[in-house]
């Protein structure tokens, strides 16, 4: 009886709890279904700000994209100093509706900037019908800044990106310029156009201060020697980097720019001219590794030769048995013909071609001309092209062309931009080591007993060879018209770097009958010393001091001493 | 049931948690935006000021104002007489 009334009490306390367990569920369920709610919303909302903000990622990339393409990239020179960059200039805006009293308007600005046509300029202040009136163009940051102080009404300041040439004409041609929508037109700025545009700065192998000293010796001596045009460079022979390149006639890339002009052609790379005797170190080059002749062997230059009507004759007759040393020295015509034809012209043809003198160079820019080879390649040919008549190629190619030689190294290029530190140069030796040293060996004697000697330095160790080649004008070579050249290299012990300098019909003394004296140990090789003065402190080639006793020199009979 | 709704709890104070992380980088991103505008308006002026320094500190312009300033002039050969003069000059000016 006991036991069935604990049974009852059990078993109605356990419905009890029972119930009460079953209402505690329900709350529950009701707050897990506020907070899934509340989880839901929370939800909705982070997918609702996530979208926006990828539709806002997307605007701000193509953001980027338009500022990149506003901001092209600047050109710099192998020390990283500006040759391109983009500044704002102004552009003044006046809105006739806001001048009150125009003539004063005018007369203020006046005061300021220069300004064209005031007159015009007033009759457009006063139509109100104009919205706007364009005052002046290009005003620069700080101008602008002095006028706005003024505030005068009803004129305004529009900001525009414009390229700016720090270096003006000095890097003319090397640098290029861009037209008005920021397209590169010449030189790097067409090269890389397509980098640049992309806000990519680029540094380029020219050294702006090799390239003031050239351009400014080479202004000098262009108007002492009257040339039509001139042109000179520089380049790194052990990875064919461009350290100067001038061409003269130049141009201002900062003003308006007139492509017609002959000062925009590069005349470094667009001219093609029959270089003259430099060719003779292609000549015998090409003997020498051919084992075709030494330098002892003998060529008989005693008198002219003449084939097929065509009598070839020397600039400073020897009348003489000369060797090959000898008519390197003496840049004898008939001499380097009579080893032409000795080499025969197939060998010679093919030397050529393997040094690519019948191709175009392969500098990175896109000015520059394919050279104009011979149709037929006759014996005549083979004996004028010994000496560089026949065959017209541009100064750069000379120097891409001779540059293999020296480097030993077939796949030689020559290139406007600076090359990445490390990088391994691709490399095709073609000579012997003998012909190479017999090359650097003539080239140095060239300065001390050859045609050269104008272009020698006390106490610095240079090669190299003259040049003058004539111009050929309806069929006929003019003697009064030349094209004067020099090709050197130094240091001679272990050639870094190579130069050429030439001069388009210089004449001495500005006396038209001086044109025919006026050779490239006359011209071209002097203004290369006076380079290679300023230049050698910059490159850290040093004097050497074995050669002391030459700081005391004879000069046209009189003792001369070094002034510091 | 008691785990899912500490899980439902979990998950929704995480969203909370996300929502306002969320609301944090947004702000970020804008003061970011914000400073490389100013950046790119620096950089534009720094660019402006170093051409002006180009052009100012150019070979051409250095050579030409030492010129007409100083009186340095490259390292060149002289004749005897002057090198004589130099000492003579030099003697007058020690009297």
């Amino acid at each position: 009886m006991k036991d069935s009334i604990m049974n009852k009490l059990f078993i109605s306390d356990l419905l009890e709890s029972n119930k009460k367990e079953k209402k505690h569920n329900k709350i529950l369920l009701i707050i897990s279904f506020l907070i899934g709610i509340l989880g839901l919303v929370i939800m909705m909302r982070l997918v609702e700000i996530s979208f926006p903000k990828k539709k806002f990622s997307m605007i701000k990339k193509e953001e980027i994209k338009k500022m990149h393409e506003e901001n092209r990239g600047m050109l710099l020179d192998r020390n990283n100093r500006i040759l391109a960059s983009n500044i704002y200039i102004y552009n003044l805006k006046a809105y006739p509706k806001k001048i009150k009293d125009s003539v004063n308007t005018l007369n203020i600005l006046s005061n300021q900037i220069s300004l064209y046509d005031s007159t015009a300029l007033l009759k457009k202040l006063n139509n109100k019908d104009k919205y706007e009136v364009l005052i002046k163009k290009n005003i620069t940051a700080p101008e602008a800044k002095k006028i706005n102080d003024l505030g005068i009404p009803g004129v305004e300041f529009v900001p525009v990106i414009k390229r700016f040439y720090p270096h003006r004409e000095i890097t003319s041609h090397f640098v290029g310029h861009v037209n008005g929508n920021m397209v590169g037109q010449l030189g790097a700025e067409r090269t890389f156009h397509n980098r640049l545009h992309l806000g990519e700065n680029i540094n380029l192998s020219l050294d702006i201060r090799l390239q003031f000293i050239v351009r400014d010796e080479l202004q000098k001596a262009r108007t002492k020697y009257n040339s039509k045009s001139a042109a000179a460079i520089i380049a790194d022979l052990s990875n064919g980097e461009i350290l100067s390149l001038v061409s003269l006639p130049d141009f201002n890339p900062n003003q308006s720019i007139n492509p017609k002009l002959t000062s925009y052609t590069n005349t470094a790379t667009l001219n093609l001219y029959e270089m003259g005797s430099t060719f003779k170190l292609f000549t015998i080059a090409a003997a020498i590794d051919l084992a075709q002749v030494d330098l002892e062997t003998k060529f008989d230059a005693s008198k002219p030769i003449e084939i097929a009507n065509y009598k070839i004759k020397d600039y400073k007759p020897q009348n003489r048995i000369l060797s090959t040393k000898e008519i390197f020295l003496n840049s004898s015509n008939i001499g380097s013909s009579l080893i032409a034809l000795e080499l025969g012209k197939l060998k010679l043809k093919t030397f050529y071609e393997k040094i690519g003198l019948l191709k175009k160079s392969y500098i990175n820019l896109t000015e520059k001309t394919k050279p104009i080879i011979p149709k037929k390649w006759g014996k005549i040919q083979t004996a004028t092209l010994s000496y560089g008549h026949g065959l017209s190629v541009s100064p750069i190619q000379m120097i891409e062309v001779s540059s293999k030689l020296f480097n030993n190294n077939l796949k030689f290029k020559t290139q406007i931009h600076k090359e990445e530190e490390g990088k391994i140069i691709e490399q095709k030796r073609f000579l012997s080591v003998n012909t190479i040293n017999t090359l650097k060996y003539l080239m140095h004697e060239n300065t001390i007993n050859g045609t050269a000697k104008k272009a020698k330095l006390n106490g610095f160790n240079i090669g190299g060879k003259t040049a003058t080649g004539e111009k050929a004008e309806k069929g006929k070579y003019d003697k009064t018209k030349l094209i004067s050249s020099f090709l050197s290299i130094f240091p001679i012990e272990k050639p870094k770097y190579i130069s050429l300098v030439l001069f388009d019909e210089p004449s001495l003394d500005n006396v038209r009958n001086q044109r025919q004296g006026a050779t490239g140990g006359k011209t071209a090789a002097p203004v290369t010393a006076n380079i290679y003065k300023r230049i050698f402190p910059i490159l850290g080639i040093t004097k050497n001091f074995n050669l002391d006793q030459e700081l005391l020199v004879d000069n046209e009979g009189e003792v001369n001493f070094v002034s510091y | 049931m008691k785990k899912v709704l500490f899980l439902t709890f979990l998950f929704s104070i995480l969203f909370i948690l996300l929502t306002f992380l969320n609301y944090k980088i947004e702000v970020i991103e804008t003061e970011i935006r914000d400073l490389e505008i100013i950046n790119k308006k620096l950089e534009k002026d720094l660019v402006f000021y170093k051409s002006e320094w180009e052009y100012i500190n150019s070979p051409e312009n250095i050579s030409s104002l030492s010129n007409k300033y100083l009186d340095h002039k490259p390292a060149e050969l002289i004749k005897f007489q002057y090198f004589i003069k130099l000492f003579s000059n030099e003697r007058l000016n020690n009297e």
